[in-house]
């Protein structure tokens, strides 16, 4: 072979990944139509088209009001909730992947899910919060969900920031979260710990335009700052210290996708409650398919993970109709099988 | 002339010396090889020479510029590190393993340059049916001839080898020792090996460092270092000497 035809081969690999990631944004639009479709109220297509157009666009679509009520301002919050924090979740899981070097990080590995669950929890139940107000719980949970990263941020201060090292003080956090979570639990009464119960089971029901603003500046901040360490990722994948010898300040990195990443799911996790799977399992599922170049993995990731939690939340409206299920537990649902089905397929291969 | 120069170098951990007082002078397009017992310091001097490790004392020079003054990517344009352990956390093809090289010339984008770069050393090492293969799935001698495609992409003038020829079977280890011979031939880039088979550093390099406890104990051309009196004091073992085409070829006496 000439080094043009490798070159050639190379450039038809990218112009493959490339073209999944386009086919991932127009399954992500049609499956937004299909959701914003979906709910006790029918909708005929020309009717969510000409809402859809109204918001994009301003008025000079015909909408009867109601329709035009239900979908933007109920409907549409929830899809785009449902598209902002799959997107999110799975970038952040995807990151977490490769700098802690171990295929199980994600959100919920690091304590964060567990340490927003606290937050909203003391919020629910003993009125305990940070910041009062409309934004409380969410505030709240935000600010418990950084006790985890920091615990990280101090542990590779002092020098424990091996892989597994930070994995296991993700488990001990988790533990002692929950722990606490659970006791307060056990001294609410029924009301409350119906509302307890419901977020840590994640829930897109309450999306409203108001959750969707910060979440989306949060996002729009942190996300190219997440898509330029990707290139350092890549270099990362060789190990740490070879990583280092090709010129990757492998710490620094490091820290940096900790922190962006923890920030982004904590910003997510408190407007939804607890949504598992979605960070650890997407990541996965598109690496079998484009394989592990970080500049493509981690938006092709980002979308599946939209699509996939999207996907979910139509699930959990219609399966049993007109009952709605929290969304977390489809999302566990579908994606517990899948990681058992990876852990078994890696028996068989090397590396993930 | 002299690429590499290293003036009182000391290193250890928690003033537990591992290097102490090490000065060196390595020619361009030499082949140098460090040999001593394990724990001997040779892993930690080639981290050393590119700065992997900060030394406590002392000083590198590459052609008479500090290596600590040069930041993480002016290093890496230098030296070509290859660490003992190559495997990737997610499998990977060998051409992105080998674009990875880049990095210290395009930190933020690989460009088309970039890539067609990388064609051309993989094409030039004959590596080009492995390209698109996974490198994870690749033997270790395959490994190790990616890892100096890579490091040649890295337009490095120094390479430095963690032990190079480690689990590799015989016709492997010859294969990359002649890779690393004629990469010095041909492109005058100075190659630094830490070994442990003496023989084989007998045959590949132009200089032997023989390290002990720390420090260098013999330095010079392999007839001057190999001899029953270094190997017997540094290694605790009884060896003969022979002569082979010129080299010495080093034979345990088993006693």
């Amino acid at each position: 072979m000439t080094a043009e035809s490798i070159h050639a081969a190379y450039r038809g690999d990218i112009a493959k990944k490339t073209g999944f990631i386009v086919l991932l944004l127009f399954a992500a639009a049609g499956l937004s139509m299909i959701g914003l479709g979906s709910g006790p109220m029918k909708f005929s297509v020309g009717r969510i088209a000409a809402a859809v157009m109204n918001t994009l666009f301003g008025t000079g679509f015909e909408c009867p009001p109601e329709a035009l009520t239900v979908i933007t301002l109920i409907r549409m919050p929830r899809v785009v909730l449902a598209l902002l924090a799959g997107f999110g979740l799975a970038i952040a899981g995807m990151q977490m992947q490769v700098v802690l070097r171990n295929p199980l990080a994600s959100p919920l590995t690091l304590g964060v899910s567990a340490g927003a669950a606290l937050g909203a929890g003391l919020a629910i139940l003993t009125g305990f919060t940070v910041v009062g107000g409309r934004y409380m719980l969410i505030a709240n949970a935000f600010i418990f969900s950084l006790i985890p990263c920091a615990v990280v941020y101090a542990l590779s201060k002092i020098g424990a920031s091996g892989h597994g090292m930070l994995i296991l003080a993700g488990v001990a956090m988790n533990f002692i979260f929950s722990s606490v979570s659970t006791l307060l639990s056990y001294f609410s009464n029924s009301e409350e710990l119906k509302s307890l119960s419901l977020w840590m089971m994640g829930n897109l029901g309450r999306a409203t335009w108001s959750d969707i603003a910060p979440l989306t500046a949060v996002l729009t901040v942190i996300t190219p700052l997440l898509f330029l360490q990707n290139q350092k990722l890549n270099v990362l994948n060789a190990g740490d210290e070879s990583a280092q010898g090709l010129g990757v300040d492998v710490e620094r990195t490091r820290i940096a996708v900790i922190l962006l990443t923890a920030m982004v799911s904590a910003a997510i996790i408190c407007f939804t409650g607890i949504i598992g799977f979605v960070g650890l399992v997407s990541p996965h599922i598109v690496r079998l398919l484009i394989g592990n170049d970080a500049r493509y993995l981690m938006p092709a990731s980002g979308l599946f993970g939209a699509v996939f939690l999207l996907a979910s939340d139509v699930v959990a409206l219609k399966i049993i109709e007109p009952a709605v299920l929290p969304v977390g537990i489809i999302t566990a649902f579908a994606g517990g099988p899948v990681l058992l089905f990876l852990i078994i397929r890696r028996q068989g291969s090397r590396g993930w | 002339m002299v690429t590499v120069r290293v003036e009182g170098l000391e290193f250890g951990y928690n003033a537990h010396p591992v290097i102490s007082g090490m000065s060196l002078d390595i020619n361009r397009g030499d082949v140098v090889a460090v040999v001593g017992r394990n724990g001997a310091g040779k892993s930690t001097l080639l981290k050393c020479i590119n700065h992997l490790l900060t030394p406590i004392k002392g000083t590198v020079f590459i052609n008479e510029e500090n290596v600590a003054a040069m930041s993480l990517r002016q290093r890496a344009r230098r030296f070509g590190y290859l660490s003992q352990r190559s495997e990737q956390l997610f499998p990977v093809t060998v051409f992105d393993v080998v674009l990875a090289g880049r990095y210290p010339h395009s930190p933020v984008r690989f460009t088309r340059r970039d890539e067609e770069i990388t064609a051309e050393v993989l094409t030039m090492l004959e590596l080009d049916e492995f390209a698109h293969r996974q490198f994870n799935r690749l033997s270790g001698g395959e490994q190790q001839q990616v890892l100096i495609a890579r490091a040649l992409v890295q337009g490095a003038e120094v390479l430095l080898f963690d032990e190079p020829t480690n689990n590799l079977d015989l016709r492997h280890q010859l294969q990359i020792m002649r890779l690393i011979r004629s990469v010095a031939c041909d492109k005058t880039i100075t190659s630094i090996l830490a070994i442990h088979d003496m023989n084989l550093a007998s045959s590949f390099a132009d200089t032997i460092i023989m390290l002990h406890k720390g420090a260098i104990f013999a330095a010079g051309t392999p007839s001057e270092v190999f001899t029953a009196t270094t190997i017997g004091e540094v290694f605790g073992v009884e060896v003969k000497i022979y002569d082979h085409h010129g080299l010495p070829h080093i034979v345990v006496v088993d006693g």
